[in-house]
């Protein structure tokens, strides 16, 4: 089945505008054939939105969706938003939709606040790390900073993912390394070594563009349950990047690499608590 | 660590980065709704790297060059500001400040260098700033990232400006960038000088060559090592000091006036948006 990750170009705080362009995107990657189109994290916002938090964050019923669901019966979409929840507290959120319904929500569980980041002043952290049935197969969502903790990805992995889809929104930084941002090759390194540990496809859809000089690094780019890269952006381009992905190779990988058969899950747990305990 | 230092200076892949500051300065410009630069042109070597980088951005038909010599500026300067322009055949504007910069002297005849130097540099960021409203551009900026942290800059003068695409570049960095992008050898090999009295030199005044100004930077706002650790690794712990308090008695440079807070929410302090906000 085919996907598509848009490498996408936000016009910050203006949800109107952004929602737009992410329905003509799906609309171009239905053409091409894809079942599912994969947005970069809050990509319905802009990334530093900051005290437009409380402007743009919409609850999960609100008609402004709408269009969304209604896409999502011609194609299923990952988009990224700030969510505002029946408690008012407001979230980093992807959400997978399809046939005309809001079928998984994710909450980003760490919220970088340090250096150039301050998510944990205007988002409240999300607390669950659950696997969905997307239209490829078993899957999870992860956004950014949460895929820089081996935990959650352990956690899409013990729960039988197949498909990681890594949103995020990263500012370019480091001038070491040749043809992309330093960080962009971590990127790269974490999804090839993400996706051969867990046997899963690892689907990185990352942001381009500029928000006040941070340049985001694009170079989205999709792994194979092997760890090769399959399909791979530009660094600065608005793009839509598609590929073949296949649940055999999951098969043949798990095969060959029988990693998530032998996991023991329950020594980690007890591990854990006495971890804990000891503290 | 003495070593990591030298190699942290050195960018890769300089091509790449060209691209970065372009992709920068081209998407700050436009989205503002702005497609021209203005660009103060001394003769040195900052402000020719950032013509060079404005011109592969927006091509030479929207970049508008300025040198604004008073009468003590050396020949070189002059002509080297004339070369820049001629190489990227710019529009091209000579315009000579004496007289009212000697007009407002005049009331002050024992006024000091430092004076004198502080009212040439605000008398070309007024110049700048009325041929951008007369042109319809942005003032492109050509500050540093070693003067920026030094403050070896007049406050409201050549620091003033809307976008600045080297300002994360130390000087040596500005080198090596603008030896790639194509700026003449004789700008990029010559003794910096802000030129603001006969014979100064950057190097004179700040007392250290920029090569070692760069390292102790780099090591204490890139890798936030500590006093004690940058002496450590072999710096003259005078030398150290005097950068470190240059850094911190400068940071007034580097901000916008202070507000007093009384209300809730407060312009400078918890009014937080990006100057890129609906962009």
């Amino acid at each position: 089945m085919k996907v598509a990750v848009v490498q996408f170009r936000s016009k910050l705080g203006d949800f109107e505008a952004n929602l737009e362009k992410t329905l003509d995107f799906c609309r171009r990657a239905k053409e091409e054939g894809a079942v599912l189109c994969v947005f970069p994290e809050l990509n319905l916002t802009g990334y530093n939105v900051w005290d437009i938090t409380f402007e743009v964050a919409v609850p999960l019923n609100s008609p402004k969706l709408s269009p969304l669901l209604e896409m999502s019966r011609e194609i299923d979409l990952i988009v990224g938003l700030v969510e505002e929840s029946p408690e008012h507290v407001f979230y980093n959120s992807a959400l997978y939709i399809s046939g005309g319904k809001i079928k998984h929500v994710h909450r980003k569980v760490y919220l970088p606040t340090y250096g150039m980041f301050d998510e944990g002043r205007f988002f409240g952290a999300g607390k669950r790390v659950k696997a969905f049935n997307s239209v490829l197969g078993k899957s999870s969502i992860l956004i950014c900073e949460d895929l820089w903790h081996m935990s959650t990805v352990y956690l899409s992995f013990i729960q039988g993912s197949g498909y990681i889809f890594a949103l995020s929104a990263s500012p370019g930084r480091g001038y070491r390394e040749e043809g992309m941002f330093g960080n962009a090759e971590v990127w790269m390194n974490m999804g090839e070594f993400y996706a051969r540990m867990t046997g899963s496809y690892f689907i990185y859809a990352n942001r381009v563009g500029c928000e006040d000089g941070f340049v985001f690094s694009g170079k989205s780019f999709i792994a194979s349950p092997y760890g090769e890269l399959i399909a791979e952006a530009s660094p600065f381009e608005e793009e839509i990047l598609t590929a073949e992905l296949n649940e055999g190779l999951i098969r043949s990988a798990r095969a060959n690499l029988p990693l998530l058969r032998d996991e023991k899950p329950e020594i980690t747990l007890q591990n854990l608590r006495r971890v804990l305990d000891e503290e | 660590m003495r070593s990591k230092i030298e190699r942290e200076l050195h960018i890769k892949d300089r091509a790449f980065i060209e691209k970065v500051l372009t992709h920068f300065i081209r998407e700050e410009v436009t989205k503002a709704g702005f497609q021209k630069v203005v660009v103060g042109i001394s003769g040195g070597v900052d402000s020719a790297l950032t013509a060079f980088l404005a011109v592969k951005a927006l091509g030479k038909e929207n970049v508008i060059g300025l040198s604004m010599p008073y009468r003590t500026s050396s020949r070189s300067s002059v002509e080297d500001a004339r070369l820049v322009a001629e190489i990227l055949e710019i529009e091209f504007h000579e315009i000579k400040i004496t007289p009212q910069i000697d007009a407002y002297f005049q009331l002050f005849p024992d006024a000091d260098n430092v004076r004198r130097g502080n009212k040439m540099a605000r008398e070309r960021m007024s110049i700048l700033y009325d041929f951008a409203h007369w042109k319809g551009a942005l003032v492109i900026g050509t500050s540093n990232k070693s003067e920026l942290l030094i403050g070896y800059s007049t406050r409201w003068g050549d620091n003033a400006h809307d976008i600045n695409p080297i300002g994360d570049l130390y000087k040596t960095q500005v080198w090596e960038m603008a030896e790639f992008v194509g700026v003449p050898e004789r700008i990029v090999k010559k003794k910096p000088s802000a030129d603001l009295w006969p014979g100064q030199t950057d190097e004179g005044e700040i007392g250290l060559s920029y090569r070692t100004l760069d390292q102790i930077l780099i090591g204490y706002v890139d890798l936030r090592l500590r006093r004690e650790e940058l002496v450590e690794i072999g710096f003259d712990p005078v030398v150290v000091d005097r950068v470190l308090t240059m850094v911190r008695n400068s940071q007034y440079k580097r901000k916008l006036p202070i507000i007093c807070k009384i209300a809730q929410r407060t312009v400078d302090k918890d009014f937080l948006y990006l100057r890129d906000w609906g962009l």
